[in-house]
Order: C-alpha cells, then sequence, then structure tokens
C-alpha cells in the first residue's frame, strides 16, 4: 500500500508532490467542514457536515499513508505537523468561513474540481493508487448531493441569492488555483501513466460544469466565473497560502497540550 | 407537501419556480419520521426525526443522521403531518371482551370435533 511499489522509480517523486497535495486538500477541507459542528442551521445539518468531514479525513488519510513510506514519515507527522508553508493544499479549502452559504459554494466547486482528479486517477496504471482513488471518488456522490440540493433551496430567496453570491464571488478566485499544479509534476505523472488526463483539459471540463450549473440558477455570477479559468492571484499548490491555513494549523497545536501527542513536535 | 413554488419572500425570479424553498410553508421546518432498514428483508424500524424545508432533503439529512457504521439497507421519510397515529389511549387498541376465540389456536385448544 505504497508509492514506493505502486509507482515507477522515475515518477515517485512526481506521485508524492501531487498526492500529498490532495491529502493537504482533503484535510484541510475536512477541518473547515469539522468547525460547523454546532455552529449549522439546524442539527441535522451539523451532523451531516461532521459526517463529510469525516469522509475527507478518511480520503486524507489513504494518500497521506500512500506516500508517507517514500517520505520516511507517518500519517500523523503528515497531515498534522507540516507548516502552512509546506501545505500544497488549495486556497479555495482554507478559507476562514463566515456564513453557511460559505460552506456550500466551496463544497460545489472543490467537489466539481476533485471528482475530474480522482477520476483521472482511478483510470490510472497506479493499481494500489488507482484503487484508493475509487474508493475517495465512491464517497463522494454525498458531497455532490448536498451542495445541488443546498444551491437549489438557497437560491429560492433574496436573502440566499445574495449570500450565495458573495460566497461564490469569494471562493471562485480561490478556487482559480486548483490545477495550478507544477507542470514538470504533471508530465512526469502522464509519461507514467498514473494520471490520465492532463490538468488543462481537466480545468476546462470543471470550467464547463461549473458554468453550466451556475448559469441554471438565479444568480448574477458571470463577472465573477472569468477568474475560474484566469492565473491564480497566489498558488497554494506552490506553498503560497493566506493567513487562514497558518492559523489553522497552529491550532491544531494548543501550548498547554499536556501528554504525548503526535503534534507535540510543532513548533510554531 | 412543502414542494410548493412560493418563497418567503414571494418574487422568486424566473428559472428558480421549480426549485424548492429552504423554508417549508409558514416560514418553519416540517418533522419528518426516518425508517431505516437494517437487514434485507426485515422491517424497516423507526430510527430518528429530522427537521426539514422538504421531503428530498428531509432524506438527504436522514442518510448522514443514521449510524452508517451499521449499514443500513433502507431509508424512508416520511412527514410527521401526513401520519396519523392511534396511542395507547385509542380504545380500539384494548378490547374489553374475550377475543380468544378470533385465534385460529383457540379451535386446537378446545378440539372441535366435525361430524
Amino acid at each position: 500500500m505504497s508509492v514506493t511499489t505502486d509507482v515507477p522509480e522515475d515518477a515517485r517523486e512526481a506521485a508524492t508532490e501531487f498526492l500529498l497535495a490532495l491529502a493537504d486538500d482533503e484535510f484541510v477541507w475536512g477541518h473547515r467542514l469539522s468547525e460547523w459542528v454546532a455552529r449549522g442551521p439546524t442539527m441535522e445539518e451539523d451532523n451531516t457536515l461532521a459526517s463529510m468531514s469525516q469522509d475527507e479525513f478518511g480520503h486524507a488519510r489513504l494518500f497521506y499513508e500512500y506516500v508517507s513510506g517514500a517520505l520516511g514519515s507517518d500519517l500523523d507527522d503528515l497531515a498534522l505537523n507540516r507548516h502552512a508553508t509546506e501545505r500544497r493544499n488549495t486556497r479555495l479549502v482554507e478559507a476562514e468561513h463566515r456564513d453557511f452559504a460559505d460552506v456550500v459554494a466551496i463544497n460545489f466547486l472543490y467537489d466539481a474540481a476533485e471528482r475530474l482528479v480522482l477520476e483521472a486517477l482511478v483510470d490510472g496504471e497506479a493499481t494500489e493508487l488507482a484503487s484508493f482513488a475509487a474508493q475517495a471518488a465512491a464517497e463522494e456522490p454525498f458531497h455532490r448531493e448536498h451542495a445541488d440540493a443546498w444551491l437549489d433551496r438557497l437560491v429560492t430567496t433574496d436573502e440566499g441569492r445574495a449570500r450565495l453570491s458573495r460566497a461564490f464571488a469569494e471562493a471562485v478566485p480561490r478556487a482559480a488555483d486548483y490545477f495550478a499544479f507544477d507542470g514538470a509534476t504533471v508530465e512526469t505523472l502522464l509519461d507514467a501513466g498514473v494520471l490520465t488526463r492532463g490538468v488543462d483539459d481537466l480545468r476546462g471540463e470543471w470550467v464547463a460544469a461549473v458554468r453550466a450549473r451556475l448559469a441554471d440558477l438565479p444568480l448574477d455570477l458571470e463577472d465573477h466565473l472569468d477568474a475560474l479559468d484566469a492565473p491564480p492571484e497566489q498558488n497554494g499548490r506552490a506553498g503560497r497560502h493566506t493567513d487562514a491555513l497558518k492559523v489553522m494549523i497552529d491550532e491544531l497545536h494548543p501550548e498547554d497540550l499536556v501528554g504525548d501527542y503526535p503534534v507535540q513536535h510543532y513548533r510554531r | 407537501m412543502a414542494d410548493a413554488e412560493a418563497t418567503d419572500d414571494g418574487d422568486a425570479r424566473e428559472g428558480a419556480e421549480r426549485l424548492r424553498p429552504y423554508k417549508a410553508e409558514g416560514g418553519r421546518l416540517d418533522v419528518y419520521e426516518v425508517f431505516v432498514q437494517w437487514e434485507r428483508g426485515k422491517p424497516h424500524e423507526h430510527a430518528e426525526t429530522v427537521n426539514a424545508s422538504d421531503a428530498d432533503m428531509a432524506l438527504l439529512l436522514a442518510k448522514r443522521n443514521v449510524d452508517l457504521r451499521l449499514e443500513p439497507v433502507d431509508i424512508w421519510v416520511a412527514p410527521r403531518r401526513a401520519m396519523r397515529r392511534a396511542g395507547p389511549d385509542d380504545p380500539a387498541l384494548t378490547p374489553t371482551t374475550d377475543r380468544d376465540y378470533r385465534s385460529v389456536l383457540w379451535y386446537v385448544d378446545n378440539q372441535i370435533e366435525v361430524e
């Protein structure tokens, strides 16, 4: 269950880099979802977001463990103890939420992109990785269902439309780095057959899918959606993050923590 | 049902009319009873209650408010206001006369001989 046995040697570093980014996405997004516990519109919705959070942590776990051997590290260390500057997640998932519309907008944009990457791995030649990607992909339809259900309902009132528009206006520019993976890394993975579709191809499909779904809603987002395929203002895939991520990672390491925890070696 | 096209601000734009308002009639969420089948071939059991704007949202929430680790086979939701109950005080549930003879077992126990 490891990149060292599953991926040819010349593509191993690239695969590790790429999967660490996907794992960071899932870990950071899982954390943001978990922050909705006891803050959502209803208790039932809190439970649902918490359940989705656990899905994402589970997917993060698959990918962290898959690369941990090659990095001489372990799951806890990779997930908890890497500083914000070492993370490769998209900036879309690290933003702090101010409103329920944020979780709906981000979940929609993120899931639409993630699905395409997972599918491109499922079809790849690294068979263990393909099976992990398939496991993760199998739990994503519910997240899509959740996004679709809330989009359809929130747009039925003026207030809902205003809040969703604000959330999308902020989330879309942050989503622009989702496919901004290092070019050489992606080329290596394509050559090795680990990834079956290039990121420009995937980005094109993502932008079209996002545009089509949002055009179907009574929201006026045309001016904002051009940012989907514009170069990102900052690229989380290159380790350029907002302060929100550092605050989040630091929060996992309270200074007054007593006892022997895997997080105790982290220094702020 | 809560599938009415009216919204709480009454001015859903064109295109939104087929969509479901978040709040049900009267601006409140409805209560839905959730029934779960835990094993194939076994009956659905009442499992919990969820508050939701409409039946589809109730089912969505129910799917993540039952314990998935117990591997449910099927989930049904029904609006409580569409349901009727009898309850323990209903005299129809507590017969006062002997009804044993209504059971086939009574005939076995009493060995009725037929010529």
